[in-house]
């Protein structure tokens, strides 16, 4: 335990060092970030009237990225099913970046969150105790649990590993593989439990169908391990370190399933609220067509429509694995496919029509692609530095017998 | 004598605990709900408020175009002319040529005697022939227009400023008349106010009008 | 890999003194960033971060808060008001009925909810929502808000819609701080010193019933009302939620709400729905009603009739 504090300090010292295009991107994302905090800095003292909600579309593009970032939370666990369910070892050595990805992730989330309530200083209200904690009637109580109870968890596995690995002692099962199995289910429950969110609202007939849980699951078993491929070709590409082949093979052939169940699950969806018709369907038909001369979403949700069957395409060639640009495209049109879905192609049709039928549209005002930034580039920080750090102490590049005798 | 097994004991305590839960559930379940007794209490409302009746019409005067002593128009009594004078065998306003020709009657098939009583003409009068004073006017509506009566005498109809407790208040109601013009009883159109007003996302996104 | 480029005399190396000069530069930018949270940060009272919720509130508590309410809002709006906090009465609860065949569509309750409850002025928000109908079709799909030119057209017929003051309401089960709950007479209440802003009631809510104060609130100082009541129509703050509370200020102490007296043609009728001689009892017993939504078993407790 005298090495821990050591161990920070390496660490952050660690953070700080790279070559020049290390320098440049997270000066980069630092820039982008800080003109997110900027905005979110207006908003919240000019009210959030700057931005383009109103009290007909009340949800955006905050609650529209939250959506997707839990499941790419999510997703990134992905790659701990096979590398510890299967003892598959070419997984096990990059399995790390899956749980860093989530942890990023996480903290993606809870800043979506936070810059889309009214009210952020009130946030002390949640906690159970001192404020009012709604659970379990309330949904959004659920999701807090299982969201911070996840960061918590992928927290504790990944800095046990790198801890135990800097020391350069084998990790005691007891304390991580529990962990890990527990992390599988607690994925599985983040993103259900989201869903259940929408889902269970009677008054919006577009997310309320049992479909929706699943559709979640599976978009996010698309979009993590896109994430995670285009994450190691990054290392691959641009570091030192390498990465096998093993690991990419298996993410594809997950993928190869999820985006061909994703893309039946839109037909099922597509299918139930044409056939039908009626009322209830004015959502869908505002989505893909339009209603009654609306039409601002139907140009993003045809683009991930055809984003997402191209990379499925690609994905299902045999060589997809074999050419690199192949792969990188497939992994980009898929990533940023589920993020249209998800994102703007959920949450915003279910605000129009409103509950009264009538069309007030929305689309995000540049304040709200300015936070969103910022919060993405938070988040590419937090990855970067993550994997800055977890690589040269998985390789073996730095340790703390290396530290003490240089 | 043996020991009691481990299990039984957790098994007590179990049920001990479920029953609690179910005793808070059930109580945190009902605290809510009033006992009868309260409720009846609320009903011994000691002094009832009245409900007035506004703008029942009086004795109606027809204002000529000579002033009196102090500028304003003289008044006279129906009864004034229609003792002193045929009235015109007409329901047409236009062909008279002294007095009510800017009225309008729009009112089914009514005639003028109808409801005025052509006897003593400072008087109304019912489908029978009983006079009635004009204050009573409400009583000729009631007549024909039985349904809308009730629902007026029953609170859903015509409108009332207020109290709803009366038993803390009193309340204000219309007459018939005033919204009802006796000749004309249509309800006019009238301008709304204004549509409302929703949130116009700026010029860089979709406008939300039709 | 750290390098120890040409050493300065004391010692740190050019790197260190640049990732020091990168990190000062940084902490300014983000200072700068941020700066626009100071001036909302001075118009925060560290009272009201630390204030309770409502129902845990003391007596003595709610008259501090009051106070001090009344003290900003002067501050604030210039004007004078007092605020109540007035509790639900046993024996009572209310029941709202419209007359679909009487309502001119004049939009009159709507303006007068606007001046009661003393809303935002520059959006003329107000917590009814008037809907014209085409006749011969309950389907709010053809029907709209924004109509405009002399009332009552001939082929339709008009349909204000507010909060319905559901029984089974989703937007008490969905907060996640309890900062709406439904009070004993059947009114659903809002503690606006509570609510965080998530907007979750307003996805919840199947009628468009819920508002949320999206910049602070403009209005005159001649034009507040100054009788106000804690849960109902004081002056909201920027962020939280709000909704109708059937004039909870004047209903609890016996009034009728200010839409129902704006009425010109009565077609509101109100009134406690436990007391077998009033209006709205009447009304349930002998006319066809409806609510709306009811498949979503929300059990409102707003309802709908026609006459004929």
């Amino acid at each position: 335990m005298v090495s821990y504090p050591k161990f920070i300090w390496r660490m952050c010292v660690l953070a700080t060092e790279g070559n020049w295009l290390f320098y440049a991107w997270m000066i980069g994302l630092t820039a982008v970030a800080l003109v997110g905090v900027n905005a979110w800095a207006v908003q919240v003292t000019e009210g959030m009237g700057v931005t383009n909600m109103s009290d007909h579309v009340s949800w955006g593009l905050y609650i529209a990225n939250f959506t997707f970032m839990v499941g790419l939370a999510a997703g990134g666990v992905m790659m701990v099913i096979p590398a510890y369910l299967y003892h598959n070892d070419d997984m096990h050595d990059v399995v790390i970046i899956g749980e860093l990805l989530a942890i990023a992730a996480i903290f993606m989330c809870i800043g979506f969150v936070v810059v889309d309530l009214g009210r952020p200083d009130r946030f002390w209200h949640m906690i159970p105790g001192i404020g009012k904690f709604h659970f379990p009637v309330s949904m959004l109580t659920w999701d807090v649990i299982v969201l911070n109870g996840y960061l918590l968890i992928n927290l504790h596995i990944c800095g046990y590993l790198l801890y135990n690995r800097y020391r350069g002692i084998a990790p005691n099962p007891r304390w991580y593989i529990p962990f890990v199995f527990i992390s599988i289910a607690w994925a599985i429950s983040i993103h259900t439990v989201t869903a259940f969110l929408y889902q269970g609202l009677g008054g919006r007939p577009f997310w309320n169908t049992a479909l929706l849980a699943p559709r979640f699951l599976t978009s996010a078993f698309v979009s993590g391990p896109a994430f995670i491929i285009l994450a190691l070709e990054v290392i691959r590409y641009l570091s030192k370190y390498k990465v096998g082949d093993g690991a990419i093979k298996i993410l594809v052939n997950i993928m190869r399933v999820t985006i061909l169940i994703n893309l039946l699950m839109l037909v099922s969806e597509v299918f139930t609220e044409f056939y039908t018709g009626g009322s209830h369907t004015a959502s869908a038909k505002y989505l893909y067509f339009g209603l009654h001369g609306y039409n601002a979403l139907v140009p993003w949700i045809w683009t991930s429509v055809g984003l997402t069957i191209i990379a499925a395409i690609l994905l299902l060639s045999p060589k997809v694995t074999q050419k690199p640009v192949m792969l990188i495209t497939a992994c980009v049109f898929a990533f940023v496919g589920i993020w249209i879905e998800k994102g703007m192609g959920l949450i915003i049709p279910g605000f129009i029509p409103n509950t009264l039928h009538e069309i007030v549209e929305y689309l995000p005002n540049s304040l709200e692609w300015r936070v969103s930034a910022g919060i993405w580039a938070a988040g590419l920080i937090i990855y970067t530095l993550a994997i800055r750090v977890a690589m040269p102490i998985f390789s073996g590049e730095v340790s703390l017998e290396k530290d003490t005798h240089a | 004598m043996k020991k009691p097994p481990l299990i039984g004991f957790f098994a007590a305590a179990i049920a001990i605990t479920a029953l609690a839960a179910a005793i808070w559930i059930f109580q945190n379940t009902f605290s809510d709900f009033d006992s009868q007794s309260e409720r009846e209490a609320a009903f011994q409302a000691e002094a009832h408020y009245g409900v007035e009746i506004m703008g029942a019409p009086t004795t109606p005067t027809v204002l000529t175009d000579a002033l009196d002593y102090h500028g304003r128009p003289a008044e006279i009594a129906c009864a004034t002319c229609h003792t002193t004078r045929t009235p015109a065998a007409t329901r047409q306003s236009e062909d008279l040529d002294a007095f009510h020709q800017g009225l309008i009657m729009q009112h089914g098939d009514l005639s003028c005697l109808s409801c005025h009583n052509s006897e003593n003409y400072d008087t109304l009068k019912l489908a029978d022939g009983t006079p009635v004073g004009f204050e009573d006017t409400m009583l000729l509506c009631a007549q024909c227009h039985g349904p809308q009566s009730r629902d007026y005498r029953n609170g859903s109809h015509g409108g009332m400023v207020g109290y709803w407790d009366l038993s803390r208040g009193p309340r204000q109601r219309n007459a018939c008349t005033v919204c009802h013009d006796v000749h004309a009883p249509a309800y006019p159109q009238l301008m709304p106010v204004f549509p409302p007003r929703d949130i116009i996302p700026p010029k860089d996104t979709v406008h939300s009008e039709h | 890999m750290p390098e120890d480029n040409t050493k300065t005399t004391s010692g740190i190396s050019r790197r260190t003194a640049l990732k020091g000069v990168g990190a000062t530069l940084g902490a300014a930018a983000f200072a700068k960033a941020i700066a626009p949270l100071t001036t909302w940060a001075k118009d925060q009272s560290v009272d009201e971060f630390l204030q309770n919720h409502y129902r845990e509130l003391t007596p003595d508590q709610m008259k501090e808060v009051i106070a001090r309410i009344e003290a900003e809002t002067k501050e604030d709006y210039g004007a004078d008001v007092t605020i109540k906090d007035s509790k639900a009465q046993a024996g009572v609860k209310f029941a709202y009925a419209l007359n679909l065949s009487i309502c001119v569509g004049c939009r009159k309750c709507a303006k007068a909810c606007h001046v009661e409850n003393n809303h935002d002025r520059a959006t003329s928000n107000s917590y009814i929502r008037v809907l014209e109908m085409k006749k011969g079709s309950l389907d709010m799909a053809h029907g709209r808000a924004d109509y405009s030119g002399p009332v009552p057209k001939s082929d339709s017929f008009y349909m204000p819609v507010q909060c319905q003051q559901c029984d089974a309401p989703p937007c008490v089960d969905v907060c996640p701080v309890e900062a709406t709950w439904k009070e004993k007479d059947g009114i659903v209440a809002v503690d606006y010193n509570w609510c965080i802003g998530c907007r979750y009631c307003e996805a919840a809510c199947p009628y468009h019933a819920r508002r949320f104060n999206w910049s602070k609130p403009e209005i005159p100082a001649e034009e507040v009302n100054p009788v106000q009541g804690y849960l109902s129509n004081r002056i909201r703050p920027q962020g939280v939620m709000e909704k109708c509370t059937f004039c909870m200020h004047r209903t609890r102490e016996g009034k009728m709400p200010a839409c129902l007296e704006a009425c010109p043609t009565g077609a509101r009728v109100f009134g406690n729905i436990l007391d077998p001689e009033s209006e709205i009892r009447w009304v349930l017993e002998n006319k066809r009603v409806f609510v709306l939504k009811e498949e979503l078993g929300t059990k409102p407790s707003f309802y709908y009739f026609f006459d004929e």
